[in-house]
């Protein structure tokens, strides 16, 4: 029997609430329960313990925005990847960003939020 | 009730105890020592997660239905708490029950705007704390859908204090 091939995706969130789109405030309990509860069906996630953090320039703004984030490592099949990107579209919205950084097996795209997809 | 048959969370709501089993009953106290060494917030996530995949899967439960468990809501009471004191979940506030049902019982606060009549807007700036709701809106609103406000004595307060400096990360990511 062939092994299932699993992608390695990962993903940011950061860790505070975009201060254009929200407050720029730490995310409230529920928005890291829902995520918990969402990433269960993929079966297993890691969390690397340190934060990270980074930046990135503002589309909107032009401004340099600094953040940290919460880094998550999940193996899904081919035929989840969708549902990956779906949980992140969602946290767009719970974790009020205007889009988060996911790498699938090594190749990156932005996740944007429902709000964001048709501007 | 007694003592070791109820878990209170950080809201002050009580979590019963009784109807898990012996083994359930360890696996609680081994995530609550567990918490009590003040471990690292993203390790207490991957050890909790898994321990409780581990424990509840071979029982043949859902991969959804361990979310639904009671050591479950407890292992995330703990993490909030870890991510509280360590200064990367905002501590309780007023208004948690109310953001804990736009998102779990509604799924987004377009929905739950719907149902309630409540200007979107208005409610998206004020949960945001950058407005103000009329409580006469809200009531009626809650009203719509079977709710009221309840005022109850506060849950004793947790302290939230600066993250440590994390890993730099280098890689920029546009808005």
């Amino acid at each position: 029997l062939a092994a299932k091939t699993l992608l390695e995706c990962s993903f940011y969130i950061p860790t505070r609430r975009d201060k254009n789109l929200s407050d720029g405030k730490p995310h409230k309990r529920r928005a890291w329960k829902w995520l918990d509860n969402s990433l269960e069906v993929f079966g297993g996630v890691t969390e690397p313990t340190a934060p990270y953090r980074g930046w990135y320039l503002d589309r909107e703004t032009g401004e340099r925005v600094p953040d940290v984030s919460r880094k998550y490592i999940v193996a899904v099949p081919r035929w989840q990847v969708n549902d990956l990107r779906a949980v992140l579209r969602d946290a767009c919205s719970v974790f009020q960003q205007k889009c988060i950084y996911l790498s699938i097996a090594g190749h990156v795209e932005f996740v944007e939020g429902r709000a964001h997809e048709s501007e | 009730m007694k003592a070791n048959d109820v878990y209170i969370d950080l809201d002050g709501d009580p979590i019963p105890l009784g109807k898990l089993d012996a083994e359930e009953r360890r696996l609680v106290a081994q995530l609550r020592r567990r918490a009590a060494t003040n471990p690292d917030w993203n390790a207490f996530d991957n050890y909790w997660t898994a321990a409780l995949s581990a424990f509840y899967l071979p029982r043949g439960l859902s991969r959804r239905a361990v979310t639904q468990t009671i050591p479950w809501q407890i292992a995330q009471d703990l993490s909030g708490r870890i991510g509280i004191a360590a200064g990367y979940i905002q501590p309780p506030g007023p208004f948690d029950d109310l953001d804990e049902m736009v998102l779990f019982k509604f799924g987004s606060l377009r929905a739950f705007c719907k149902a309630t009549s409540i200007p979107e807007k208005e409610l998206g700036r004020f949960m945001a704390g950058r407005g103000d709701l009329s409580l006469n809106t809200l009531l009626k609103g809650l009203e719509a859908i079977g709710y009221r406000l309840r005022i109850t004595p506060a849950a004793p307060a947790v302290k939230m204090k600066q993250p440590r400096s994390p890993r730099r990360r280098r890689t920029a990511r546009p808005a």
